[in-house]
């Protein structure tokens, strides 16, 4: 489909700086009728589904698909922390790895690279904030995530995990929870980007938010975003967050009914 | 158990592992040959553990015997030019054209342990830790041993072993039944579902 019309040139302040690399690729991310590649609508989620109590050694535990990824989070706490913790709150460690078989081609190091320590340190920080830690004071509190399939971003999986693993685990937290991508790419918003969305050089950005407090807990843009469509894009990720708190919350309240037998 | 004596564990059931796939009268490993002397297949057989509850070794060969029948071999398109004895290996686009390895042969590891005089097999976590001696057999289908490894501090005297040796004989040749009766079930209720993404993986629909 040749869309290299010679009125279709760039114009100096046309936020197209995802045109050229669409059309070098050959195939178009967002088709005509506005369906991306694997067939969401700009502002659709992916698939999500949950399962809890999986680990039932662990005070908590979830297992969770968001479309082609597949983590499970477990949670062990609050137990007596080491001498050296925090004598007002609880201390939360996050220990992040990944299978061997998690993405197409066999991965070696499945812990400790710079991915999983950066992505552990800031699971750890966002978590350190939305957790009721004064309730706990002098006690440490695990987080185990393990990717058993990932499909590009781990980060906004792992976030989304945790809080619901708490929630099993009976923690008591000031609100969700929720994390998003959402990148620009041919003049549209989209959301939940999967891997071979996030491989294109457009503009994107993930959004921690706390849906209820409206709070952001997180925002990281690693690439250039002109401030017009800036605004654009963080409304874009709020909406998908929200979408995001409310089938989690459906989750949390299914699990409820089947365990009390409603 | 952490630490060292978790590494030192897991390293002795890849090691237990590694011997019964390279054996050629329990795996045919010629099944892997795709141009003689040129290509071959490479196997890798990761195993996550999510849960530890005694009996690793056993869970481990069962796990991997099964992962291991239902492996997909992609179909392939071989040019082998006689002249130059260059050889042109290309994966078939189609993703439902595979093939099986052959498993039937492989066997399966039974630990037997002691505790007290007593002979137990498929020991719990509890049991395992108080476990002073266990012999690790490795059995085949029609109940021979083709892999034996002793574990533990304690001693065994040879009555013991022999008969530690039966009972793992005749246990490994049930397991086998068993897992292979498991692995059919699977495979008939797979085929009557649509598309096995469906199914969330701790489903307990999943399980036969």
């Amino acid at each position: 489909m040749d869309t290299s019309s010679p009125t279709q040139k760039k114009k100096p302040n046309e936020l197209t700086s995802t045109l050229t690399t669409d059309y070098i690729s050959g195939f178009d991310l967002i088709s005509i009728e506005g369906y991306r590649q694997d067939g969401r609508k700009p502002d659709e989620l992916r698939h999500f589904r949950v399962s809890f109590n999986v680990v039932s050694d662990a005070d908590g535990s979830c297992y969770m698909e968001h479309g082609n990824c597949k983590l499970l989070a477990t949670i062990y706490g609050p137990y007596e922390g080491e001498s050296r913790s925090n004598q007002e709150q609880a201390v939360i460690t996050c220990d992040f790895s990944m299978t061997s078989y998690c993405v197409s081609e066999r991965r070696l190091r499945t812990f400790g690279d710079m991915k999983s320590q950066k992505l552990q340190m800031a699971i750890q920080r966002v978590f350190q904030q939305a957790v009721n830690t004064e309730t706990y004071p002098k006690s440490q509190i695990d987080i185990h995530l393990k990717i058993l399939q990932s499909d590009g971003n781990d980060y906004c999986p792992c976030v989304n995990a945790t809080t619901l693993a708490f929630i099993n685990a009976g923690i008591p937290m000031k609100d969700f929870v929720c994390s998003s991508t959402v990148g620009y790419i041919q003049n549209k918003c989209i959301i939940d980007l999967n891997q071979q969305e996030e491989q294109q050089k457009s503009p994107q950005l993930t959004l921690t938010l706390m849906p209820q407090r409206n709070d952001i807990v997180a925002l990281t843009c690693e690439s250039r975003v002109h401030h017009d469509i800036y605004n654009d894009m963080l409304d874009a990720a709020t909406s998908a967050n929200l979408q995001l708190f409310h089938l989690m919350k459906q989750a949390v309240i299914n699990q409820l009914k089947t365990a009390l037998h409603v | 158990m952490f630490g060292r004596h978790r590494r030192q564990y897991t390293k002795q059931i890849a090691r237990s592992l590694n011997y019964i796939l390279n054996n050629p009268k329990c795996f045919d490993l010629t099944q892997l040959c795709v141009v003689k002397g040129h290509h071959c297949w490479l196997v890798h057989v990761d195993i996550s553990v999510l849960r530890y509850e005694g009996n690793l070794h056993d869970a481990c060969s069962f796990a991997m015997k099964a992962a291991l029948s239902e492996t997909k071999v992609p179909a392939l398109k071989v040019n082998h030019d006689e002249e130059t004895n260059e050889v042109s290996v290309d994966v078939c686009d189609d993703p439902y054209q595979y093939g099986v390895l052959d498993v039937s042969n492989l066997p399966v590891l039974i630990t037997v342990g002691q505790i007290n005089g007593v002979h137990t097999v498929d020991t719990t976590i509890k049991e395992d830790s108080v476990t002073l001696a266990r012999i690790t057999y490795g059995i085949k289908p029609s109940g021979s041993i083709v892999y034996m490894n002793k574990d533990g501090g304690g001693s065994l005297d040879l009555l013991n072993i022999r008969s530690m040796g039966k009972i793992a004989s005749d246990s490994g040749l049930q397991m086998n039944a068993l897992l292979m009766k498991k692995i059919q079930l699977s495979k008939e209720k797979q085929a009557s579902w649509g598309h096995t993404n469906e199914r969330l993986l701790f489903d307990d629909d999943t399980f036969v």
